[in-house]
């Protein structure tokens, strides 16, 4: 049954999971910790396709929708498990930019995914970023931006983690339209991600 | 030729005597620096227009101001067609944008939209409609209301008076529905789970869009360009399947509104349309804008589709005007138009606006250089 527990995530089928999610639980066929493996399944398997291009963002986004439903219903015995989530990540849009959609699928695939998310939202100065990370004990941040122009803010931020003893305990990972690999280098943090869906993988790799 | 003769020219498959060269926008500090450099007297300081806290007469006058600001730029720089009224900016008089806090406004589409002054940039950052009864009160901007209708004449007779091509940047649905939404995760989620709620929105929206590209027919423009952006780097942001059960029957109707006024429809989209360019395409466009560099490939669009419609863009602005040296600038316009220029069906453009952070000189050398380069017939790719 828990297979069709994944097809119904990877079909999009809101109400199919939520029915056999139900079902498995009643009759004590799956465990908490089996149902998070399980979608964690499905998700690599939505991920593949978006980056086949057999699904879009639309299709990514709909999958976070059918996990969120499954999750409302989850909640109650995760917490009993006291299962806790797998990292704290932070997430930014950063200062001077207001572009924020890829980041908010990058929250709401890493929260599919298990991670908590602390999204401060966009036009975030390093400061508030390098606080958020401290008050989190985050160990991983996220930073976003559209434009090219406010591409210096990855470094801007990276000096503030430096200088309040940071750096070393939080993987910095990038992304937006503009980003790539020489990004990433020139401004010191550990990794970018061309799409939401691979910002995820490696944001799990940097957990194993 | 002429810039209207040189741009037809283009737009109908034929070789002009230059690449013509355009932009779809020219921000406040581009169109000042520009009008500073040629010594044009400004009478009134060039604000932000509708994208300010201000609004009412104030608003409106100074959305006039920018817009013919801007086609003035244009001339001087000897651009070939002018972006000259946008859906965005055309307001009534007592229209006031309704602050949320000192940082964000509801605009007149009812788009919460938030201003950063580092960043030199304006962007929506939520919407207003979210149930069903919002939906019902939701009153989108009327195209035909008179003031629209005075300031549209006001920034079009003297524009008419020469012989720039005109353009009006207008919408289908899809850009200003999710705006208006609050996201794309909201309309996407209705796409999917509150189709009726869905189809109502897009239709309200969508025919408030109708509307204004009716009335910029009616004012007489020359090109109506319809610029909701479909995708993003990686590709569409809806499924194909989304997209022509959602979308596309909007971006045929403006299509039909300009066949029936004699107005060729152009279609504007950042990101790699590739998997819905057939579908667009086949809506009888006359030219697609910008081909953006990174996601879409220039000379490959031109072979595929280059017998069919227009090709516009695609000089960088990411990174070559607004960091780049004058040789950059030159070595990119000469990329586009060895990638798409040969047998005309060419029109010379940034790779989406001049935005605030372009470098002005790199404007001039990017028109410079297509002059030079862009003449017909044209030399032989290296």
């Amino acid at each position: 049954m828990i297979d069709r527990f994944e097809e119904s995530i990877v079909k999009l089928d809101v109400e199919g999971a939520v029915d056999v999610y139900k079902k498995l639980i009643r009759s004590s066929k799956a465990s908490v910790d089996e149902i998070f493996e399980a979608i964690g399944r499905a998700l690599d398997v939505v991920g593949r396709k978006y980056e086949d291009k057999e699904y879009f963002l639309s299709e990514l986004i709909m999958a976070g929708e059918v996990v969120k439903e499954v999750l409302k219903l989850v909640e109650p015995k995760y917490k009993g498990d006291e299962r806790k989530a797998i990292a704290t990540v932070v997430l930014a849009t950063v200062r001077g930019d207001l572009h924020d959609i890829g980041k908010n699928i990058l929250a709401m695939l890493l929260e599919s995914s298990g991670f908590k998310v602390v999204d401060l939202g966009n036009d975030v100065p390093a400061g508030r970023i390098a606080k958020a990370v401290r008050e989190n004990s985050a160990r991983i941040l996220g930073l976003s931006t559209l434009l090219t122009t406010t591409m210096p803010e990855f470094g801007n931020v990276v000096e503030k983690l430096n200088e309040e003893g940071l750096r070393k305990k939080v993987k910095v990972i990038v992304g937006g339209a503009a980003v790539n690999e020489d990004v990433a280098k020139r401004y010191g943090v550990d990794a970018w991600g061309k799409t939401a869906v691979e910002g995820v993988r490696i944001c799990r790799q940097w957990l194993v | 030729m002429n810039h209207r003769e040189r741009f037809f020219a283009a737009l109908e498959l034929r070789e002009p005597d230059l690449v013509p060269i355009t932009d779809l926008g020219l921000d406040p500090p581009i169109v000042q620096a520009i009008l500073r450099r040629e010594g044009a007297v400004q009478s009134k300081r060039i604000g932000k227009g509708v994208l300010s806290l201000t609004g009412g007469s104030e608003t409106w006058g100074s959305s006039i101001t920018y817009r013919l600001a801007m086609a003035e730029a244009c001339r001087r720089l000897d651009f070939d067609a002018v972006a000259a009224l946008s859906d965005y900016s055309l307001t009534t008089k007592n229209y006031k944008a309704k602050p949320v806090d000192d940082k964000r406004f509801v605009d007149q589409w009812g788009r919460v939209m938030q201003t950063s002054v580092e960043g030199k940039t304006t962007y929506f950052v939520g919407g207003t409609v979210g149930t069903p009864e919002s939906l019902e009160d939701y009153e989108p901007p009327d195209a035909f209301d008179p003031d629209i209708t005075e300031m549209m004449e006001r920034i079009l007779k003297p524009v008419r008076s020469e012989d720039t091509v005109i353009m009006a940047q207008c919408h289908s649905a899809w850009h200003l529905a999710f705006q208006v939404r609050g996201g794309i995760d909201k309309i996407v989620v209705d796409f999917y789970r509150n189709r009726s709620f869905a189809r109502k929105l897009m239709d309200k929206v969508g025919r408030a869009c109708q509307r204004f590209a009716e009335a910029m027919a009616e004012a007489g423009v020359d090109v109506l360009f319809v610029t909701d952006d479909y995708a993003d780097n990686h590709g569409p942001l809806m499924s194909p399947k989304l997209f022509r059960e959602y979308e596309l029957p909007y971006l045929k109707r403006i299509v039909e509104i300009g066949k029936k006024h004699g107005v060729p429809v152009m279609k504007h989209s950042d990101g790699n349309l590739y998997p819905i360019l057939d579908d667009i395409v086949n809506t009888g466009i006359v030219g697609l804008h910008p081909i953006e560099p990174g996601a879409m490939d220039l000379r490959d669009v031109k072979e595929r589709y280059g017998d069919r419609i227009c090709l516009l863009g695609n000089v960088d602005c990411r990174y070559v005007l607004p960091y780049g040296r004058e040789k950059d600038v030159r070595r990119d316009v000469r990329r586009c138009v060895d990638a798409a220029g040969k047998g005309g069906g060419f029109i010379l453009a940034s790779s989406n606006s001049l935005h605030a952070n372009v470098k002005v000189e790199n404007v001039y050398t990017m028109v410079d250089e297509a002059r030079k380069y862009g003449r017909y017939p044209l030399r032989e790719a290296a």
